[in-house]
């Protein structure tokens, strides 16, 4: 069942009230009513009795188209199925940890405004060269990364020599806009936050703390590196799935984590 | 109107106010959707969404902002 909830480009968290009789596995997309190609959330969980899907969005379009339903039916109207209730939607204030973004770095606001801008509009753009406003950054966004003809698994990459990110369409387009903030995130934190540019490691954690500080949801990082990581499973992407996951914790429960 | 009347106003007043923003706003389920998405224009787009800049074919790339470190190895992570 699909619901239409005015957002008005605002910052918010949707809080979903889902209820079922027995364990059911309830799907929640959440996606712009106007932009194509333009997805806040995919994701799902049993549910047995109540439960609260919150989904954070630091952004929005005008209309969210909001479905929800049970894998096992489908996507189709409440009339159709009866095997789990739809309590209440609501929206709540989003909350921002800003305090952990050094907004002070003049390259760091220019390119979270710029990867922002980008991140929602990559569903409808065409292939080309973006630049951000200051022209301090710039995104390639080709069909596809290739080396000498052979398509590349990354969905993005950045030149530590002339910063220039190379984004992949194709994939991109299937990456829901948490999922790109997080990557471009990455890929800027390479070549202008890390102490080592080589460090994966330290990139994923640099772009991953201003990806929470601004309210981003933690399961659509999770979901992006794991995407990821599954078209390259090596023991080095297993270790940072790890560190990921233990810096994610330990952020929301305010603990400090180090890498070293 | 006396001090006691106008406490009353306007208590009923901020109790109207407490109660409507209180009050769940109940989505209505769309039942059907238009079968085809109309173009959309970015012009309604805020400022801190809209599309960024995109360089035409023949234009020049601009000096981008330099990275921390050069490391001396050319390489895209």
């Amino acid at each position: 069942m699909i619901y239409r909830v005015p957002t008005r480009y605002e910052e918010l968290t949707l809080v979903i009230k889902v209820f079922t009789e027995s364990p059911q596995s309830i799907r929640i997309v959440v996606e712009d009513e106007d932009q194509s190609n333009t997805c806040f959330t995919n994701r799902y969980k049993i549910v047995d009795g109540e439960s609260i899907f919150f989904v954070r969005m630091p952004v929005s379009g005008n209309n969210a188209l909001v479905s929800i339903y049970n894998e096992d039916n489908g996507n189709v109207s409440s009339d159709n199925d009866n095997s789990f209730q739809v309590k209440s939607i609501s929206k709540e204030q989003l909350e921002k940890k800003l305090d952990v973004i050094d907004f002070a770095n003049p390259l760091v606001r220019s390119f979270v405004n710029f990867a922002t801008r980008f991140s929602y509009n990559a569903g409808s753009l065409n292939s080309g060269n973006y630049t951000s406003d200051d022209q301090k950054f710039m995104i390639k966004y080709m069909p596809i990364i290739e080396d000498g003809g052979q398509e590349q698994t990354t969905p993005a990459r950045i030149d530590t020599e002339t910063g220039i990110i190379e984004v992949s369409k194709k994939q991109f387009l299937d990456f829901s806009v948490p999922n790109r903030m997080a990557i471009l995130l990455h890929e800027f934190s390479h070549v202008y936050l890390n102490e080592n540019v080589d460090d994966e490691v330290e990139a994923d954690l640099n772009g991953l703390l201003i990806y929470l500080g601004l309210g981003y949801p933690r399961i659509e990082a999770f979901e992006v590196f794991a995407k990821t990581f599954m078209n390259a499973p090596t023991e080095q992407n297993k270790e940072r799935f790890d560190q990921i996951k233990n810096f994610i914790d330990n952020f929301e429960n305010q603990n400090t984590f180090l890498h070293q | 109107m006396n001090d006691k009347n106008f406490f009353y106003v306007a208590g009923a007043f901020l109790v109207l106010v407490v109660a409507f923003s209180m009050r769940k706003t109940e989505y209505q389920e769309v039942k059907e959707l238009p079968s085809e998405t109309l173009s959309f224009d970015s012009n309604v787009l805020p400022s801190v969404l809209k599309p960024p800049s995109r360089l035409s074919e023949n234009e020049e790339m601009p000096e981008l902002a330099s990275p921390r470190r050069f490391s001396g190895n050319k390489s895209r992570k």
